[in-house]
């Protein structure tokens, strides 16, 4: 067997820390590029048409990779439970051999078994080495949901606009450089002192939007055409609940799923693929929490989310509370979403005075 | 005399709305953007400069808002001191001339919107996201097709006894069915009456599905002039719909009122 | 007591089927006609533009045995359909284990949001609770015994086996026929719903066709319990058995074969590309069209007689 040269699809920030972990197995990576919207279009031409959003992006970023010589692709599988995620890899591997490329597609389930199973398979790494890559990588993705987090709070409050993404940009930078775990820890401390450092209002109280939705498009910036970041400039401070371990916490603490299922009951009494009974936990939690607004992202078309919709706008009519439905796919125009998010702002903020007086 | 100066540069018209501190209208102007939004903005500017230099010359602008798709551009252009969406903008004209009012829809040429309000704030609101077979355009290309002037469509549609029913959901598709119906000897009228209703269902179905509708209901928008579509909306309604003066800028009459609202000390305009 | 049956969607999965049970049960069956253009109309009003089209259609169905329907088009002249239940099962896997579209999961809820007719329902899922310990807690819902639930159970599976058995004699039939065959492909609610189909059977027939429902074609038991496909490990039921079925026409001597799919239909998006390759390897001519609620007939005509041509 030839040397694998992996690649695989991006995810928004995150896409550092998996870069990390095949590396520390001794893996030779080509990254995915940055996803652009020739990237989104080559990937939409191949894929087939009315496939879901994501599969068209996650494939069209392989394509430069493949071309500067990777052979070996990672897709994970059943991330989405009932709907069509599970089927990305089998759907992508035929494209792609359609398409005249010749390579090695690993496609496994996202249980600790099969994952180890995979990894071990392809990198002939022992399992120290394993757990040790396993570990750091855990580490990275941690910093970053946690710079990702606190961007959240800084950022509307920010006295010089634009300084906190210029520190997130500088961070996820250097951060996928960084290969050792002692370097890693300095940075760890340096970036923590940094975000801690940027100039904010401390007193300020501001409208919050909760953003819920498909978790691929809710977190990568890239897909959703940067909603956080346009969000946080409005002075608006924006909530997530989705990121990587969210998801894989309740795949080890299944119980998580039981207590969600409970509390959305009076509105849906099953799973419906996906995360759409999250999305109606959610909304239902930030309307107790005393939100102010509440952005829906989905890839257009997506079957959990369409079918929770109905029952999130039902609960948005009962509330009152302001809500924003957003689908994606390649065809969206970004003047579009921008004019309606500024709309919306302008309700959220609306509401939000209202509340106070 | 302090004015301040309101422009809705959308992609087939641009409106200027000029008012005085006290939100008199002094001038207001409508034309078609044709394709150039810049040569657009400078001659609405140019006209109320002459305007303004023959009847008003005191008068001295010192807010300048923008709104409509190019409203980033006009903003650049003109060095605007606000740039709002259209949303907030149609809604704020609205609340300020009609206060009671709970539902706006707005149709221009190319896009279309439902607002709803309640006591004088946005609660909820929706555009059209896939496609113009619930604009103006639509009317615009079947007019064209039959050969009548736009401005006549309203009257011709009122004088229907009974609108034929025409598949409206695409402007193309929707040109086959006419052809059709015309064959099989459906009058000038009904048709005409038909494609208004269809536009106004057409709406109602796709911008403004599943939004609360409720009374007192504003027409707004290029479209609301055609006298057609009024009853159209009246019919598939069921309800008395409103079309009030400056029904057609009300988008600018907004940006000029919240940049009085939100004066920014010294105004950044650039003159003419 | 009457209670209301949408025929859409999951009703076409086992047509007569759930009458038969209810009927046996002595309850009466108001069962919604057959698809027409108000029901359309009505489900797209209602639904989300994003759904797929055969869930639109439902949805329709649902507001006819609401009264809806009948209430806003007095014109039509038919009684106002009254209800005490409506019947919707939550389907969320067979007795394989394999899951119903995602789509159905949700059915119950919605429904609930739509119509103001109290509905009935129960979960059918053999991977948490033996089928026949959820047709006794449905039985308990409509004040039933076990014996009697037992009962309708049997005279209802009697008629499906029976149904079940005429089919597969006009298949043998159909598949001995001089004229050319061709294979419909699609899901039970498209395949035998002939204004969402635009009369496709019909005009195949016209067209000197002898067109077989990829549904009727019956599968040895022995085959239904392992899938060995090359491709690919569907965990739908549907997908299985579409590609089960698709293996077992291939021994035969068929002309082409015409796939059906809702538009924003998820799971055919998927099953799409595999059904193609399937068709395109043993070179049997291939032809996939999308059908929504503005299809206009003529259209897909034109596209039949493009593709009998062909065939030629």
């Amino acid at each position: 067997m030839e040397k694998p040269i992996i690649t695989f699809a991006r995810w928004g920030n995150y896409t550092v820390a998996f870069k990390t972990l095949f590396e520390q197995l001794g893996l030779e990576v080509i990254p995915p590029e940055k996803t652009t919207s020739q990237v989104i279009a080559e990937g939409a031409r191949m894929a087939p048409e009315m496939f879901c959003f994501p599969m068209k992006v996650t494939l069209g970023n392989y394509l430069p990779a493949l071309k500067k010589g990777a052979n070996t692709i990672f897709m994970v599988q059943n991330v989405g439970g009932s709907c069509r995620q599970r089927y990305y890899g089998v759907i992508q591997e035929k494209v792609l051999k359609e398409n005249g490329h010749q390579i090695n597609f690993l496609d496994f389930r996202a249980t600790p078994k099969d994952i180890y199973r995979t990894i071990k398979e392809v990198s002939g790494a022992s399992f120290w080495q394993i757990l040790k890559a396993a570990l750091f990588f855990f580490k990275k993705l941690r910093l970053i949901e946690k710079i990702e987090k606190t961007a959240q709070y800084c950022r509307p409050r920010e006295l010089e606009k634009g300084a906190t993404d210029r520190l997130l940009s500088d961070f996820f930078s250097k951060l996928e450089k960084i290969n050792k775990e002692k370097d890693f820890s300095n940075f760890k401390k340096d970036a923590l002192r940094k975000l801690k450092g940027i100039k904010i209002e401390k007193k300020a109280d501001l409208p919050k939007v909760g953003l819920i939705g498909e978790i691929y498009t809710v977190c990568d910036p890239t897909i959703n055409f940067e909603v956080e970041r346009k969000l946080g400039l409005e002075r608006i401070e924006v909530h997530r609940e989705m990121d990587i371990t969210y998801h894989l916490k309740k795949i080890i603490f299944p119980w998580k799923d039981w207590v969600i299922q409970r509390k959305i009951n009076p509105y849906l009494r099953s799973t419906v693929g996906g995360h759409g009974r999250d999305a109606i936990y959610e909304i239902l939690h930030y309307i107790k929490e005393d939100f102010d607004g509440i952005i829906h992202l989905l890839p257009m078309a997506c079957m959990p989310e369409i079918t929770v919709r109905p029952i999130l706008e039902k609960i948005h009519q009962e509330s009152g509370i302001p809500f924003l439905s957003l689908s994606l796919d390649e065809q969206v125009a970004e003047a579009g979403i921008d004019t309606r998010l500024e709309a919306f702002i302008d309700v959220v903020k609306g509401y939000y005075q209202n509340k106070k007086s | 005399m302090k004015t301040y100066l309101g422009i809705d540069v959308g992609s087939i018209s641009t409106k200027f709305v000029l008012i005085d501190e006290e939100n008199r209208i002094l001038s207001v102007s409508y034309f078609r953007t044709e394709g150039n939004p810049i040569e657009a903005i400078k001659k609405g500017l140019k006209e109320l400069e002459s305007h303004n230099s023959k009847h008003n010359p005191d008068i001295e602008i010192v807010g300048v808002g923008t709104t409509g798709s190019a409203r980033y551009l006009a903003g650049v252009i003109t060095g605007a001191d606000l740039i709002k969406n259209e949303i907030s903008a149609h809604a704020k004209g609205v609340i300020h001339s009609f206060p009671e009012a709970r539902t706006v829809i707005e149709i221009g040429g190319q896009d279309s919107k439902v607002i709803i309000l309640e006591n004088s704030v946005v609660v909820d609101f929706a555009m059209n996201l896939i496609c113009a077979a619930g604009t103006g355009s639509f009317l615009d290309a079947q007019a064209f097709r039959m050969g009548v002037p736009i401005e006549q469509f309203g009257e011709i549609a009122l004088k229907s006894k009974s609108p034929t029913v025409v598949s409206s959901r695409c402007t193309v598709f929707c040109e086959s069915d006419m052809i059709h119906k015309q064959q099989i000897g459906h009058s000038r009228e009904d048709i005409i009456a038909g494609l208004c209703q269809g536009l106004a269902r057409n709406f109602l179905n796709n911008v403004a599905k599943g939004k609360n509708i409720k009374p007192p209901i504003v027409f707004l928008g290029g479209v609301s002039e055609n006298l057609g579509m009024r009853k159209a909306f009246a019919d598939v309604l069921g309800e008395k719909v409103i079309v009030p003066e400056h029904n057609t800028v009300m988008g600018a009459l907004g940006a000029a009122l919240l940049v009085k609202k939100n004066p920014a000390g010294k105004t950044k305009i650039r003159g003419f | 007591m009457t209670i209301g049956i949408p025929r859409a969607l999951i009703y076409w999965k086992r047509p007569q089927f759930w009458e038969s049970f209810f009927e046996s049960l002595g309850f009466k069956i108001l069962l919604s006609p057959k698809t027409n253009k108000e029901i359309v109309e009505w489900g797209v009003r209602v639904s989300d533009p994003e759904n797929c089209f055969s869930n639109k259609v439902y949805w329709g169905h649902l507001l006819w045995l609401d009264g809806k329907i009948v209430e806003a088009s007095p014109h039509l002249s038919e009684r106002s359909p009254v209800c005490d239940f409506i019947f919707v099962p939550r389907l969320k896997a067979t007795e394989e284990k394999l899951e119903y579209c995602p789509k159905f999961f949700g059915l119950p809820d919605l429904s609930k949001i739509l119509v103001k007719t109290p509905i009935l329902t129960e979960t059918f899922d053999p991977r948490k609770e033996k089928t026949e310990k959820t047709f006794k807690k449905l039985g308990k819902k409509l004040k039933k015994g076990s014996r009697e639930i037992r009962k309708a159970l049997g005279v209802a599976l009697l008629k499906e086996r029976e149904l079940k058995e005429k089919e597969t004699r006009e298949f043998f039939e159909k598949i001995r026929s001089k004229k050319q065959k061709i294979v419909l492909v699609s899901h039970p609610y498209n395949l035998y719903d002939e204004y969402v189909n635009l009369r496709m059977k019909e005009n195949l027939e016209k067209l000197g066709a002898e067109p077989i429902f990829i549904d009727e074609i019956p599968l040895e038991k022995s085959k239904v319990r392992s899938q060995k496909s090359k491709l690919i490990n569907f965990h739908w039921e549907f997908g299985k058995e579409i590609m089960e079925k698709i293996q077992e026409i291939l021994k035969y001597k068929i002309s082409g074969a015409v796939e059906i799919s809702s538009f924003a239909c998820g799971c055919d998006a998927v099953l799409k590309e595999f059904v193609a390759s399937e068709f395109k390897r043993n070179k049997i001519p291939f032809l996939y069209s999308i059908i929504d609620e503005h299809t206009g007939e003529a259209g897909l005509q034109t596209r039949l007689e493009a593709f009998m041509d062909t065939l030629k």
